[in-house]
């Protein structure tokens, strides 16, 4: 009875989850200060930048130090569509998703020829690459300094030109993004293509010798991250007005490392509970403490070393250890119902 | 007697003597500047040296060795700044201050495996270097970031003391450490504890079965090449007479790992083969062409693709075929 309550529990904080994503930009002035809905919208794009980095890393098994390189892009390409081409909204934002997974498309070429720490290295290489050029021509990128810029409306119904200047409109549609892309990302890891991904990630000589060419699914694995880092790039751009070579470093990418290793690598959700739960740290704790990646290192350190399934894999025991436990009350529960049925 | 004639170990002996002679003999060819160049290369060979004894015979990809490099170069330079250690006292306090630091990041750092070990140590070494560069530290790390030594260094051999200003002195002296730590990281490598750990980098669960103590084993390797880091770095320190944080940086042990990879990571001579590659690449390369980087991109991609024995592993194969014709 205990699991069955603990599955129950489940869903219902799962419901309050989704209200609360739901109706947060008017709920949380109630509760809290209003530019938590800003910190919110954060939260939500950097979950879909440790998605991409979940992607590799917990279901294809390749640890990669260089997404920020196509977050980079994304943030790159809408700063160029938007101030030096003169785009509208939606081009802008086809144009930095585009520069992403071209770039993807051409890196994962070379790059998943790698495994193991080599393909970490190769990651490391690209983006240093890509960085190093961002940061030393001034002239085209401007720099560490970043490229400013004013976003246009999202679309015109009518008289009606929701910007995101509004802090409520953005929330919402990034929200909507997010969601799109996370299940997007769901749908690919259902299909026969994510168990694809697992079978190379388990044992790449087996699944080759079950008929995948394990390149070519790493291949696939490589180009949809880049694909998704990119999106959360260009909203990240268009969240913040602005673009700077920093997104490229790696220090973003390592971010997006601790937050899916906290998390939980190879769980869909994972990420996004590192992630929030690392930046309301940084929020809550930075004011304070300047030196508090020390404990965000620390925390990555003991959850690596002692619980290498991060956070979701321990509430994911919690939840089936009590089903476990109770296989009695289960099966009579099941029986009885089935038998109700019958009658 | 023949070339072919003679056995496997006395070819080999003969080819450490000609190599020694050959390294004796060298700076009598090279000018002044070259000479600290190749003892450079010795040095950072040793460090790199020490990277393919975690990953070449422990199994581990550490990222951490620049952490215990760093270590050795400031060990050395606070135990001369500080207790006023002559040149062999602060070698050794260069090396315990390596061990000490790799003792309890060993500990937690070995339990973890494959991607989650190179996590953890990258995540240890940049710890490292943001507790050292954050200010708090100065009086281990300087007021800036770098720690310049403030005399020039001298190696009392008892009857008679060496200077470090003469740059013939620095080349032997890197070169005699340095092949000193060869001889011993191969004797290790050749005992029943370096056949072991390769076993248990193989195949860690049938090390397991067949008794090998294997957490003990990959926690000893780690320790000791620390060890072995911290002196490249206390060699360092006394040649280039400065140490920076920078040292700390993952970077560095990225590095390391490159030139490993390229010159062939499962033995001991391919990280100095490597290294050599890697500086002179640098020195000559990064002089005409910016982006040096992408070329050692795709060296390592060809090298990891084509020749995952590295170039030592190449040279070895076409020796055994010239000799076996």
């Amino acid at each position: 009875m205990i699991g069955f309550k603990r599955h129950t529990l489940f869903i219902i904080l799962g419901g309050l989850l989704a209200a609360f994503l739901l109706t947060a930009p008017y709920v949380i002035p109630f509760l809290l200060n209003t530019f938590w809905v800003n910190i919110l919208t954060e939260i939500l794009i950097w979950s879909l930048f440790a998605a991409s980095v979940n992607l590799l890393f917990g279901y294809t098994g390749l640890l990669s130090f260089g997404q920020a390189l196509f977050f980079g892009m994304g943030a790159y390409g809408v700063a160029f569509g938007l101030s030096t081409f003169g785009l509208s909204f939606w081009p802008a934002f086809l144009l930095g998703v585009a520069a992403a997974t071209v770039t993807a498309a051409l890196i994962g070429f070379l790059a998943v020829r790698l495994t193991l720490a080599y393909f970490t290295i190769i990651s490391v290489v690209f983006s240093l690459i890509f960085y190093l050029f961002a940061v030393g021509r001034k002239d085209i990128t401007n720099g560490d300094d970043g490229m400013a810029f004013q976003i246009p409306p999202v679309f015109t119904i009518g008289g009606w030109e929701p910007t995101l200047l509004d802090l409520t409109f953005q929330y919402y549609f990034v929200l909507i993004m997010v969601a799109t892309f996370y299940l997007l990302l769901w749908m690919v890891l259902q299909s026969p293509l994510g168990y694809a991904f697992k079978a190379v990630r388990e044992n790449d000589r087996r699944a080759s010798l079950i008929g995948f060419n394990p390149y070519i699914i790493r291949y696939y694995s490589f180009v949809l991250a880049g694909f998704l880092a990119g999106v959360a790039g260009t909203l990240f751009a268009l969240f913040s007005r602005y673009t700077t070579a920093q997104y490229m470093y790696w220090t973003v990418s390592g971010e997006g490392i601790v937050w899916v290793v906290i998390g939980g690598a190879g769980t869909l959700l994972g990420p996004a509970l590192g992630t929030a739960l690392l930046i309301v740290i940084r929020e809550q704790l930075s004011v304070y403490w300047e030196h508090f990646l020390i404990l965000v290192g620390i925390i990555a350190i003991v959850t690596v070393t002692f619980e290498p399934a991060g956070l979701m894999g321990m509430l994911n025991r919690w939840k089936d250890r009590s089903r476990a436990a109770t296989p009695a009350a289960e099966t009579s529960l099941t029986d009885s119902e089935s038998e109700a049925a019958r009658s | 007697m023949t070339f072919c004639s003679m056995s496997m170990l006395n070819r080999s002996w003969l080819a450490v003597g000609i190599l020694a002679m050959a390294f004796i003999a060298l700076p009598f060819f090279l000018a002044e500047f070259q000479r600290i160049f190749v003892a450079e290369i010795l040095i950072w060979g040793l460090f790199t040296m020490s990277f393919s004894l975690v990953y070449g015979y422990g199994g581990m990809m550490s990222f951490a060795q620049a952490v215990f490099f760093g270590a050795g170069c400031y060990g050395f330079n606070l135990g001369t700044h500080y207790y006023g250690f002559n040149t062999w006292g602060a070698i050794a306090s260069a090396v315990v201050a390596a061990v000490t630091l790799a003792i309890p990041i060993g500990v937690v750092a070995t339990r973890a495996r494959s991607h989650h070990f190179l996590i953890v140590t990258v995540i240890f070494s940049v710890l490292v270097h943001m507790i050292l560069s954050s200010g708090h530290w100065r009086w281990l790390g300087g007021p800036y970031v770098t720690r310049s030594l403030t005399f020039v260094p001298e190696v009392p051999f008892g009857f008679v003391t060496l200077s470090y200003e003469s740059e013939i002195v620095a080349y032997y002296f890197s070169l005699a450490v340095v092949a000193a730590a060869f001889g011993g990281c191969s004797l290790l490598a050749v005992s029943p504890f370096g056949r072991a750990l390769i076993a248990q980098k193989d195949n860690e669960m049938r090390a397991h079965l067949i008794g090998l103590r294997v957490v003990w084993m990959r926690f000893s390797i780690f320790v000791i090449a620390a060890g072995v880091a911290g002196l490249s770095g206390a060699l360092y320190a006394l040649l280039a007479r400065y140490t920076s944080l920078e040292f700390f940086h993952w970077t560095y042990s990225g590095q390391a790992v490159v030139m490993a990879v390229i010159g062939g990571a499962n033995s001991l001579v391919g990280p100095f083969i490597g290294t050599a590659i890697y500086l002179l690449a640098a020195e000559h390369l990064s002089r005409h062409f910016e982006s040096f980087a992408i070329l050692i991109g795709i060296i390592l991609i060809l090298v990891v693709r084509y020749a995952p024995m590295g170039v030592w592993g190449l040279a070895r194969i076409a020796i055994r075929k010239v000799s076996s014709e």
